[in-house]
């Protein structure tokens, strides 16, 4: 009986030893010949691979009105799984009316196989109008999901819509500003592999969060360009324009409004060539505004001074093409100043003549024509210039040029050839950011000369010229520099019959800019000639932006003693 | 009873040394296993002292001789049962389960303490029957005997405990001579029992069991099982090192202090200094116990060792079963090494009573 419990009591024990035995080579399985799998699903446990986008930033005028901003809108999605046949039959009834779709199309989505089926694909994006949104969270059915997405908002509506352009379904800039700095606004995902654990919080960082975008703009003064724009187009019967106002300083972009516009918030609403910037794209001939680039440069390169005359016959010959004046007059001897004063044509031509092809195309593109200036708005245009050796150039080009025919620019770069002139010959490059916020971070736009296309002191006697020749663009209390066009448009390699681009560049106050503005009306057909139409529309705004801009009259500035830069 | 000195001779120092240096062993993986959770801060001090009383009562338990408990077995046979109902009726609730009567300073465990009292009257309650071990109704008498503390500690509910008492049961009957026409009788009547309990387990016990059978079946438990196993298979031949256990110290691994120590122990230490290392302690005192049992001539003594060394070799099998993915998780910790203070002392009183069978085993032959 004693020895017998004694050998079950070792039977025990072998039995005990046996089961450890069989955990210790569980125990080798495990830690040895599956170590390298297991090792790999712990890393994998422990490691999350994360994508965070940060929120687009906002695009701020320079006050911090908010241009354009971060919202959402919704998809809406369902579960199929979720929904018995029945209760299917009677959502495809609730959402019919408010998807505005036939109720057998949502029924069959939602008795469709899947695990998840998109419910608003009809709609532009996928969207649902905010009713919608409204109806389906009434409904309130665990298988309809609304699926948040991010949409860009304008809050100001079609303002500045062409420069801050538009953000798509995939919260990509396509145009514009929002184009240009799509890296900036975006921001940087974070691409992190952290070590993720239950029990401490993950880390919810970005690797670069989006920048806010504070403009040069500012948006009353940006209304009130938008307001005369509309009216001038309005009163002078025209198709379409553009205005763009810069601080010739430093090349800050103040204003810039096309017509027609659009609503980048409904994007998808509009015809593609509406959504480019007119001011950034659309090539014209400028026609005399012209003559002042061409004026400087025949200073410049000392072919002329300004007491220089010229004996006009209303007709001068150049490379095998005739020119005459506009008007068809002639205006017998001229100097220099009643060449842009009566925008003589013949005389501008002549000047052309005076330098080789080659300089005169050496000066067209130091002033920036025919090249891109590197504005901070995408989708800019170079505009074209032929120059010599191109298939399309003849020497009459020269003579052309000289009073805006044959050359395409763009808005934008006549007005930044005219600030050179204003702004003592340096050429600052046009900008319209003026500064990125990154958190604490701020970067602020350092202005930068572009070029310098002429000497102070010809951009000085040019000036001097302009204040002679500013016609309608005068007012009151200030100095006027300015320069009026009518051009003529090329469609299909002939011009136009009878329909014209009146332009308008002005800049005040003369002797110390610190306000430039093109005024451009496209097809206007209430009067014939730019200095009608363009002058006075410059001549009011500048009066208005004179004064919301506090820039001092004449008469306080020159008490104040400022130095005069037109008696140098 | 004239010299206690003599006694105490017999007095296995080896089977205590094991104890205390799995013991140590279990403190210091405790310490790596809590870093990083606030909630746990100061469970190894607490362990430490819990080790001190535990070896306390070891002693105590050691001097008294254990025929003075296996005479008074039916007295501590009902004082346990009574001790159950108590929890049944009035137990504080904690961790979904009435396990616990608030003493105030600690929570005391009726069925903690039964799992080395049982062994004592169960012992001699087999012992006084042995000439009956042959019959039928012997053993449903055992089994009754046990059926009605494992009914109340069922239903608090303690499953992992439950079926400890069987187990504990079953070896103290094995070594009484347990004939195998019994054995399968009852193993056919405990499957067909199965299959009535298990539709009552509660839902968290059911969990555990499905979790172990389908690990999909619960999201939480599954995790926890593959994060031990991740934690044991990245452990490799050597360890990451103290404190270096990515699985423990991040937080994957719940009670990592307590049911999933072992996983932590091999992780951090590797095959070699964890899981050799705990389970060749628990095998050598397992063969302390049992050589006790096997040299100690008075059957209810080797009965108590037997029970003993059941109960221990069980949690072990268990606790490192559930956390290499063998058993399903039952919530019994890994003996001298996980966290708990009230366990702890109660192994240290399951050593102290194979002590006092040790150093009594020779006053048979000479009383």
């Amino acid at each position: 009986m004693q020895t017998a419990s004694k050998r079950r009591v070792w039977v025990i024990a072998i039995a005990m030893i046996a089961a450890m035995l069989i955990v210790t080579a569980r125990l080798v399985q495990l830690q040895v010949v599956q170590a390298e799998e297991l090792k790999q699903l712990g890393d994998g446990m422990r490691t999350e691979v994360k994508d965070t986008t940060p929120e687009r930033g906002q695009i701020l005028d320079k006050n911090g009105n908010i241009f354009a901003t971060s919202g959402r809108d919704y998809q809406l999605g369902g579960v199929p799984p979720w929904i018995t046949k029945p209760e299917a039959e009677r959502l495809a009834t609730a959402l019919a009316p408010i998807l505005q779709q036939p109720r057998y199309e949502i029924l069959e989505k939602l008795l469709l196989e899947q695990q998840h089926v998109r419910l608003s694909d009809h709609f532009f994006g996928g969207r649902l109008p905010a009713e919608a949104v409204e109806a389906i969270r009434e409904i309130d059915h665990r298988a309809l999901r609304l699926e948040p997405q991010p949409r860009r908002l304008y809050p100001q509506g079609e303002m500045l819509c062409h420069a801050l352009g538009f953000v798509d379904f995939d919260n990509i800039g396509r145009s514009g500003i929002e184009a240009y700095y799509q890296d900036e606004l975006a921001g940087e995902p974070a691409y992190i592999a952290q070590p993720l654990s239950p029990l401490y919080p993950r880390t919810n960082d970005t690797a670069l969060q989006g920048a806010n975008l504070v403009l040069t703009v500012d948006r009353t003064v940006q209304r009130t360009v938008e307001t005369y724009l509309r009216e001038a187009i309005d009163f002078y019967d025209a198709t379409g324009g553009s205005i763009i106002a810069m601080d010739p300083r430093t090349g800050a972009i103040l204003a810039m409004a096309d017509w027609p516009c659009y609503s980048p918030y409904d994007f998808f609403d509009y015809d593609e060539s509406l959504l480019v910037s007119p001011s950034l794209t659309k090539h014209y001939e400028p026609g005399s505004v012209m003559k002042l680039v061409n004026m400087a440069i025949a200073l410049d390169s000392g072919k002329v001074s300004p007491s220089t005359t010229y004996d006009d016959f209303g007709f001068y010959e150049f490379g095998d093409i005739p020119i005459y004046n506009a008007d068809r007059k002639s205006y017998g001897t001229v100097n220099m100043t009643q060449v842009l004063q009566w925008s003589i044509n013949t005389a501008s031509a002549w000047l052309a003549s005076l330098n080789t092809p080659d300089t005169f195309y050496d000066y067209m593109h130091r002033f920036g024509f025919g090249r891109t200036l590197g504005v901070d708005i995408a989708g800019e245009s170079g505009g074209y210039v032929a120059v010599p050796g191109d298939p399309l150039w003849t020497q009459s080009n020269v003579a052309t040029n000289a009073f805006g025919q044959g050359i395409a620019v763009t808005p934008l770069q006549m007005i930044s050839a005219a600030s050179a002139i204003a702004n003592g010959g340096e050429q600052m490059r046009p900008y319209i950011v003026q500064e990125q916020q990154i958190g604490e971070r701020v970067y602020v736009h350092q202005p930068e000369i572009m070029s310098v296309p002429v000497s102070r002191e010809t951009a000085n006697q040019v000036t001097a010229m302009l204040v002679e020749a500013a016609g309608l663009g005068k007012i009151d209390g200030y100095t006027v520099a300015g320069k009026s066009g009518t051009a003529q448009i090329p469609e299909g390699g002939v011009y136009h019959p009878t329909d014209t681009i009146h332009s308008y560049i002005g800049w005040l106050p003369a002797d110390a800019p610190e306000l430039i503005i093109l005024i451009k009306l496209d097809r206007v057909t209430a009067v014939e000639w730019g200095g009608e139409s363009a002058g006075p529309t410059f001549a009011k705004l500048a009066e208005e932006l004179a004064v919301m801009l506090n820039i001092p009259p004449d008469e306080i500035r020159l008490q104040n003693g400022q130095t005069v830069a037109a008696t140098e | 009873m004239n010299k206690t000195g003599s006694v105490w001779r017999y007095f296995d120092i080896w089977l205590l040394l094991a104890v205390v240096l799995l013991n140590i062993y279990g403190i210091l993986m405790i310490r790596s296993a809590i870093t990083g959770a606030p909630a746990f801060v100061g469970f190894e001090q607490q362990q430490m002292i819990w080790m001190g009383i535990g070896l306390i009562a070891m002693f105590i338990v050691a001097s008294i001789d254990y025929r003075i408990l296996t005479s008074a077995h039916w007295f501590i046979y009902v004082g346990l049962i009574a001790l159950l109902i108590v929890v049944t009726l009035i137990g504080t609730a904690g961790n979904e389960a009435n396990r616990w009567i608030n003493l105030g300073f600690f929570n005391f465990q009726p069925s903690e303490l039964g799992r080395v009292l049982i062994p004592v009257t169960l012992g001699a309650f087999v012992a006084a029957r042995q000439n009956r071990v042959n019959s039928f109704s012997n053993t449903f008498i055992t089994l009754f005997y046990m059926g009605v503390p494992i009914l109340f500690i069922f239903t608090q509910p303690d499953l992992g405990m439950s079926i400890l008492y069987m187990v504990i049961w079953f070896g103290i009957m094995v070594v009484a001579g347990l004939p195998l026409s019994h054995f399968v009788a009852l193993g056919i009547l405990g499957f067909a029992a199965i299959i009535i309990v298990y539709p009552n387990l509660a839902d968290y016990q059911q969990a555990r069991i499905t979790s172990f059978l389908d690990p999909e079946s619960d999201l939480e438990q599954s995790r926890n099982i593959t994060a031990a196993l991740v934690a044991i298979g990245s452990g490799g031949w050597w360890g990451k090192g103290y404190f270096n256990g990515t699985q423990s110290q991040l937080g994957f691994l719940r009670v990592q202090h307590t049911d999933f120590i072992f996983s932590v122990v091999t992780e951090e230490m590797g095959f070699f200094f964890g899981a050799l290392i705990v389970l060749g302690l628990m095998a050598f005192i397992l063969l302390r116990i049992l050589r006790v049992a096997s040299i100690t001539p008075d059957p209810a003594g080797r009965y108590i060792c037997v029970g003993i060394a059941t109960m221990l070799f069980f949690q072990t099998l268990v606790s490192v079963g559930m956390n290499t993915r063998l058993l399903p998780v039952t919530g019994l910790t890994l003996p001298f090494v996980s966290y708990g203070g009230s366990a702890l002392v109660t192994l240290y009183i399951a050593i102290g009573l194979v002590q006092s069978v040790l150093m009594r085993h020779r006053k048979q032959e000479f009383g």
